[in-house]
């Protein structure tokens, strides 16, 4: 078996989905910062040192300052809660505006309730951000069922063009320093942004003429019914799904209808896209392969979140700062479950100890043959 | 060649996924109206109104029905020119579970034993169909030239009140046989019911913070997790820059 230092996309997918799922269902500000702290150690842990790191730290500042902004606006806007922690002059938005009242009375509740929410954000962006800093978001993209390639071709070659915009802006930018050239207001912006516009136009009308010339975008004779017919059937069986969706959350018809409808939807979709996919004659190049450490990587997330959408529901995993706001309960299981979240720090630290026992194991025979 | 399959059916797939795309961004705002306490915008009211402790300015009235027919009816005198309908509904000092939405934008779920408790469960899994047997607590207003009962168009946090208004909440269905609460006037309440002092105690058991121990196993353990992470980057880094 080969062991590779690095988890599966796969894998780090589905680690994503559930922390994202733990992360909605626990209201508890200690599991919640529990939580992210042990996503912290999972992108300081795991996290490649290249430029994903930035994004990373992007998504971080991102999280700080929307935190910020929503316990800023819901204090000056909410005035529900039965502490009352500071009355600032009041102003009445006209109807038209929303007819909010701002400013007033600022109660302890919706500070401690939107600086949760807020915590919550700040967690989700982390795992996000945290996701792309630990796979290559090529390596996800050719994860990509076959229907989907000609999409997932336009995200990769969008993703990449990231990266070059920015450096070209930086180029851009130490060459008008060099000129002399001093960024001041709206009107210095022009010598900065113009070039960098100008470049990316190039570089994509250069791009889509090297793609034309090797045949992308091409369609296979023959297809054309197949492919339309293939279509149809994907938009039939995504309206009955929704249908059916909208059956069950909503609560229309007899019981066992819904679910029938919902499984035959759910189970056409899953047919016609899997006869889409069929229509498009490309292979996968070197597929990843999975080992046993990303196998547990995903079955440990779903565990992980399955443990904790039941634990979220006792007092340990809920808290709620309305009608007066009260301590949080600290529950030692449901803290616990949260720090699981990192179980791809303790997952890596194993795989490394294996991959050095297996270089050790190949090494010694030959220094005893010699 | 590229434009020939690229029909009227490919449209249609773009529309759809742009109307679920756009219910789903959607749902929320429309979802979060309940149909008694959806907040609507205010009456533009001079500004800067006086709150706190000056001298009583007016009475409101508050009528409460429970799901058992009986009611409890509250004469409140403001501590200001006005007060909001939620915080007339805490004077009475009844235990109270609402849900808040932010801006202003609060749900009462339960009062007293009716309702859901709304934390622990969805503020309306009382009501589970809004066609049928739907039961949620209903707010209602006297309107002030008639006199008249109607269903309050404003939320609970946002509806202010002044003096001589009265509220009214009803826990039950209030769609074809269900109406407002049984007519009273201000008068009546407050010769009746016991006068109630607003911004009084508020109940409710509060939690007991968590014990320095407790604090200190939690804090201890929750550094570890973060040391282990940044131990094993440091060791990575080192194995990269080795090789």
């Amino acid at each position: 078996m080969t062991t590779s230092a690095r988890f599966h996309a796969g894998a780090w997918g589905i680690w994503l989905l559930s922390t994202t799922l733990s992360l909605s269902m626990l209201s508890n500000p200690f599991a919640l910062g529990t939580a992210l702290v042990a996503i912290a150690a999972v992108a300081m842990g795991l996290s490649s040192f290249g430029p994903e790191r930035a994004g990373l730290r992007l998504m971080l500042k991102l999280g700080i300052v929307l935190l910020a902004v929503r316990v800023t606006l819901f204090a000056l806007t909410g005035h529900v809660g039965a502490t009352t922690v500071a009355v600032l002059p009041e102003v009445r938005l006209p109807r038209l505006l929303g007819g909010m009242s701002i400013g007033g009375r600022v109660t302890a509740e919706v500070l401690a309730q939107s600086a949760l929410e807020g915590l919550r954000l700040v967690a989700l962006l982390a795992c996000f951000g945290t996701f792309l800093a630990v796979t290559d978001v090529h390596r996800v993209l050719r994860l990509m069922p076959r229907f989907l390639a000609e999409a997932g071709l336009v995200v990769t070659i969008g993703l990449a063009f990231a990266p070059s915009i920015l450096r070209s802006a930086a180029e851009v930018r130490d060459a008008q320093r060099l000129r002399g050239h001093r960024a001041r207001g709206i009107r210095g912006a022009v010598p900065l942004v113009v070039p960098v516009l100008a470049g990316a136009l190039e570089r994509a009308v250069t791009l889509a003429e090297s793609m034309e010339s090797r045949g992308y975008g091409r369609v296979a004779d023959g297809l054309h019914r197949d492919e339309a017919l293939a279509r149809a059937g994907v938009l039939a069986s995504l309206i009955s799904l929704a249908t059916g969706l909208g059956l069950v959350v909503f609560g229309r018809g007899p019981l066992a209808l819904r679910w029938v409808m919902l499984g035959a939807a759910a189970a056409g979709t899953g047919a016609s896209l899997r006869a889409l996919s069929r229509l498009v004659p490309r292979t996968r190049f070197r597929p990843e392969r999975l080992d046993g450490f990303d196998g547990a990587l995903a079955a440990g997330s779903v565990a992980v979140a399955a443990a904790v959408a039941a634990a979220a529901r006792g007092p340990g995993g809920r808290w709620y700062a309305y009608p007066s706001v009260s301590w949080p309960v600290l529950d030692a299981g449901t803290v616990a479950l949260a720090a699981c979240v990192a179980l791809p720090v303790a997952l890596a630290a194993a795989r490394a100890a294996r991959l050095a026992r297996a270089s050790r194991r190949a090494i010694v025979p030959q220094g005893a043959r010699a | 060649m590229r434009a020939a399959h690229r029909g009227p059916l490919a449209v249609w797939q773009g529309v759809f996924v742009f109307a679920l795309a756009g219910a789903w961004v959607l749902a929320p705002a429309f979802g979060r109206g309940a149909p008694c306490t959806r907040a609507r915008a205010a009456n533009a009211l001079p500004a800067a109104v006086a709150r706190g402790a000056s001298a009583t300015a007016g009475r409101a009235g508050l009528v409460v029905e429970f799901g058992d027919g009986t009611a409890r009816e509250y004469c409140v005198s403001l501590p200001g020119s006005e007060i909001s309908g939620l915080e007339l509904l805490r004077a009475s000092g009844l235990d109270l579970a609402y849900q808040d939405f932010g801006g202003g934008q609060v749900t009462v779920c339960r009062i007293a034993a009716d309702g859901p408790d709304f934390p622990s469960k969805p503020c309306f899994s009382g009501c589970p169909d809004p066609e049928r047997d739907c039961r949620f607590w209903g707010y209602y207003a006297i309107d002030r030239p008639t006199g008249a009962w109607r269903f309050s168009e404003e939320g609970a946090a946002a509806r202010r009140l002044r003096d001589g208004d009265v509220d009214g909440w009803r826990w039950g269905t209030h769609s074809g046989g269900g109406g407002p609460p049984r007519a009273t006037s201000l008068a009546e309440i407050c010769r009746r019911g016991d006068p109630v002092a607003a911004g009084g105690p508020v109940g409710g058991d509060r939690a007991r913070p968590p014990g320095p121990g407790a604090l200190g196993v939690f804090g201890g353990g929750v550094a570890a997790l973060g040391l282990s992470g940044a131990l094993l980057g440091r060791r990575r880094r080192r194995a990269e820059g080795a090789a």
